[in-house]
């Protein structure tokens, strides 16, 4: 539906549609983290530092590149697609599992951190997004080629 | 400082892999004799999925279509010239073999000694007297036709539409 409204073939309409699509992977991903912090009972402001500047942020990344491979399924199958859901759910699933391997590496106290300075890990963040939306922004657009009868 | 590293390299592979588009593989169909024509640069003719290929303003469904690039010049009077990029419509379960009608141009595969690969023809409007055959032809440079038999297993399409020159 998001078709008829933005033309995706116009610098504006594509960049609209790029900045659309990236807040909504990006709020879908992290209200995924921010209810399994809920989940745990825990102080949400340290929870959430925390999981910025350590694996988790590594995963949300890859979270979104997982959506960006699907999404980009999703447009080349006209046909049979459903089937890429269960992909997403299993993707779910794994999420789960990684849940549950982090709360043990919590409980004891052998918490891998990757990435120790929280600024790094926001300012690689923020050039992910940037480049996700770049990205974006560039493979979205629709070359059209007109056929002929023959 | 290691592991930043290492996070910027998973982070730049990642969008290196999704900005990178795969290409649609183009296969060719040989339209009668090929010795001593202009190879088309095949390689070359590659389209990523960020392709709608439009008849009349309306996307065709790709997955139904077959693409191929077209060697020989065996059909130039029905308007498809060595090189052209041809889409074939697949028999699916909305289009039969039943469908298929004299004058319509035919993809058929061919395996034999001499050539394996597809071949286009025009369906002819004399039945072939056994069943499971199909009388088929092709252009010569004369304008005269070639006369063939392709046996109905071997049809897999109808050539519907070709990709128009820019």
């Amino acid at each position: 539906m998001i078709d008829t409204i933005i033309h995706r073939n116009t610098w504006s309409g594509r960049a609209a549609y790029s900045f659309l699509w990236v807040s909504f992977v990006l709020f879908f991903v992290y209200a995924s983290i921010v209810s399994s912090i809920f989940m745990k009972d825990k102080s949400f402001t340290e929870e959430y530092l925390k999981l910025q500047s350590n694996i988790p942020a590594m995963f949300v990344n890859f979270g979104v590149m997982f959506m960006l491979v699907i999404d980009n399924l999703w447009n080349r199958y006209t046909e049979n697609r459903y089937f890429l859901l269960l992909v997403v759910f299993s993707m779910f699933i794994i999420m789960a599992l990684y849940g549950h391997a982090q709360a043990y590496f919590d409980n004891s106290r052998n918490y891998i951190s990757l990435i120790k300075k929280s600024w790094i890990s926001y300012l690689l963040q923020g050039l992910f997004v940037l480049i996700l939306l770049i990205s974006k922004y560039k493979t979205i657009e629709i070359i059209k080629d007109d056929l002929e009868e023959v | 400082m290691i592991n930043v590293v290492l996070f910027l390299i998973l982070l730049f592979l990642c969008v290196g892999f999704y900005t990178v588009q795969r290409k649609l593989p183009l296969q060719t169909a040989e339209a009668g004799a090929i010795t001593g024509v202009n190879k088309q640069n095949c390689a070359s003719k590659r389209f990523s999925y960020r392709h709608d290929f439009v008849i009349n303003g309306k996307p065709i469904n790709p997955s139904k279509h077959i693409m191929l690039v077209v060697e020989g010049n065996c059909m130039s009077q029905r308007k498809i010239e060595n090189g052209d990029i041809i889409f074939v419509r697949k028999f699916d379960k909305s289009f039969t073999k039943n469908q298929i009608k004299p004058d319509d141009i035919l993809l058929i595969w061919h395996d034999s000694e001499q050539y394996k690969g597809y071949k286009i023809r025009v369906l002819d409007n004399d039945k072939s007297e056994n069943n499971n055959e199909l009388n088929t032809f092709y252009y010569k440079e004369d304008g005269n036709k070639h006369l063939s038999c392709h046996n109905i297993n071997n049809i897999k399409g109808v050539v519907k539409y070709k990709l128009q020159k820019k």
